[in-house]
């Protein structure tokens, strides 16, 4: 375990910004952290961080408490932050000698790691250039690589694809899977649902300061989905097709309106096939459609929310 | 502390590479300097002779020299807001080092800026004006706690100040607000609007006034030591207030 943060509040003023968060992260996994905007994410990277205290709770990384005064876990830690946070008066070269140099990096090494994350991120051309001139996807390439260029052990970034372009937006994406791929342990939060489902390995869904699930992509489906849902439209509808779909075993509800027959199914059933069969020994199929819930789905239904209803 | 000569040197070099900041600290009071003594040079009559040395030309560089070390603190604002109050903060505080020493780090690389830019005033009209400086100890010590008060001055406005533009607005007011009572441009207001507290102002109440009076009392009128080092001492006891207020500051914000 790399991270554990256990009933975790913090309180600012009126406002109770986590309410007894827990959270764990394992070695080498990518967890994506979802929630709303309001919903503690920022705080309890923040907290993780040691950027800011809390009110009450115990957080280990590294198994070392973490808090405001302990400089030494963060060595092994990177921040990838939401805004470009590069010196804009410095080249890309200068940034990153100078970020691996708080780490304490120097010399033969330091320049080995600059060289090393420029070509990871695909600025090596643009090693003696300024962030000014670059692309806003390249100027979040080079903020990212001045959080890896002391190659931390437990990288968190936070919506790092924010307003940028598709084509940046994907390489970001390739590059968090080779970190991952390196044994990096990232904790990864975003706006976009199907970023996360891309890279993640796991999920936590924050809701008013709490975890209030987690789990892989399927696991979170599965807390949520009661039953599976065919939509069918047959060529002829009887009533012998519609008795002998109510006999599929598992077949929970046969609702038909007109050729088209909604036909639901205990989850794990796997009933599809034989759906398909019957109705094709009666007449065939014009088009069917099997509904299965996806991230986005899990979020409403955890929280009531859509993850980019307030983003604008 | 390990990291606090990088952190210092990236400061100075950012410093000593922003070109805006160059000039104005650097070209602009050597410009300032020469027009003024042109200007003084064509009315001979205000001349006032004393060992030698021409005492309004040495005013004039006084003035100039003391009022750019008090705005020297006012470009360290200008760095601290971006990287250590703004978004760039999250990164900088996230990295291993106290927070505390780096900011200290970056006020260190302002100060030897300020430093060298007093420095090349005073060689330059040395050497090309014929200015005559006085007790060089004196000089030496005042330019120091000048540019220290300016800088703990600055701190404590960065400490609290909502924003860089109400530090900006704020430090504006004081640089300008307190070389204009100390006489920079348009000589002793007090001659302007007769109030005695201008008078006050233009002969003690600032740190140009101060300045102006231990060099004065140390080189030319009357070689007071007394007074020279009286005005010293009251700058940096200005000086040792800022420091304790930026202190007690900083320890009330990060509760």
């Amino acid at each position: 375990m790399i991270v554990s943060m256990k009933n975790i509040v913090k309180i600012y003023g009126d406002n109770t910004a986590l309410n007894n968060l827990n959270l764990e992260i394992r070695e080498g996994e990518v967890l994506g952290l979802l929630g709303p905007n309001g919903s503690g994410k920022t705080t309890a990277i923040h907290i993780l961080c040691g950027l800011i205290g809390k009110n009450s709770g115990e957080v280990t990384v590294f198994g070392m408490p973490q808090d405001t005064k302990n400089l030494k876990t963060r060595q092994q830690m990177g921040l990838v932050t939401q805004e470009v946070t590069v010196f804009k008066d410095l080249t890309a070269k200068e940034n990153l000698r100078y970020f691996g140099g708080l780490y304490g990096l120097k010399g033969a090494e330091l320049e080995a790691n600059i060289k090393e994350v420029l070509e990871f991120v695909e600025l090596t051309d643009r090693a003696n250039k300024k962030p000014g001139t670059f692309s806003g996807g390249m100027q979040r390439r080079l903020n990212i690589a001045c959080s890896l260029v002391h190659k931390p052990k437990f990288l968190i970034m936070d919506e790092p694809t924010v307003a940028i372009d598709p084509q940046s937006r994907n390489h970001i994406l390739e590059s968090v899977k080779k970190i991952a791929a390196r044994g990096t342990t990232v904790l990864y939060t975003s706006h976009y649902m199907e970023e996360v489902q891309e890279i993640c390995s796991r999920i936590v869904v924050m809701d008013a300061g709490r975890a209030i699930a987690s789990g892989t992509v399927d696991e979170l489906i599965a807390q949520i989905q009661h039953e599976e849902v065919v939509r069918l439209t047959a060529l002829a509808a009887t009533d012998v097709l519609t008795r002998e779909l109510e006999e599929i075993a598992g077949v929970q509800s046969v609702i038909v309106n007109g050729n088209e027959y909604v036909i639901a199914s205990t989850v794990g059933t796997g009933n599809l096939n034989r759906i398909l069969e019957t109705a094709q020994r009666h007449g065939g199929v014009a088009g069917f459609n099997a509904d299965k819930p996806n991230l986005e789905d899990v979020f409403l239904t955890l929280t009531g929310k859509k993850l980019r209803d307030e983003e604008a | 502390m390990k990291q606090f000569p990088l952190v210092f040197k990236h400061y100075f070099k950012r410093m000593m590479t922003n070109k805006v900041a160059l000039f104005v600290q650097l070209g602009l009071p050597i410009i300032l300097i020469i027009v003024n003594l042109a200007i003084a040079a064509a009315d001979t009559d205000a001349d006032v002779m004393q060992n030698g040395y021409n005492m309004m030309h040495t005013t004039i560089v006084i003035l100039m020299l003391f009022s750019f070390a008090f705005f020297g603190g006012a470009w360290l604002v200008d760095y601290l807001f971006p990287d250590l109050t703004e978004a760039r903060k999250f990164r900088l505080f996230f990295v291993p080092i106290d927070k505390r020493i780096y900011a200290l780090a970056a006020m260190l690389a302002s100060m030897i800026v300020s430093f060298l830019q007093s420095l090349l005033i005073i060689v330059l009209t040395t050497v090309a004006l014929n200015i005559h400086w006085g007790d060089v100890g004196i000089l030496a010590a005042l330019v120091v706690v000048t540019i220290l008060l300016s800088h703990f001055v600055h701190y404590f406005l960065y400490l609290v100040a909502k924003n860089k533009g109400q530090a900006n607005a704020l430090s504006n007011l004081i640089t300008f607000g307190l070389a204009a009572l100390g006489g920079l441009f348009f000589g002793n207001p007090g001659d302007l609007v007769d109030l005695p507290i201008l008078n006050w102002f233009h002969d003690y109440g600032t740190p140009l006034s101060q300045a102006r009076r231990s060099m004065h009392y140390a080189g030319f009128v009357g070689d007071d030591m007394g007074i020279a080092i009286q005005s010293l001492l009251i700058l940096l006891s200005a000086t040792a207030l800022f420091i304790c207020l930026t202190f007690i500051i900083g320890k009330v914000k990060k509760a």
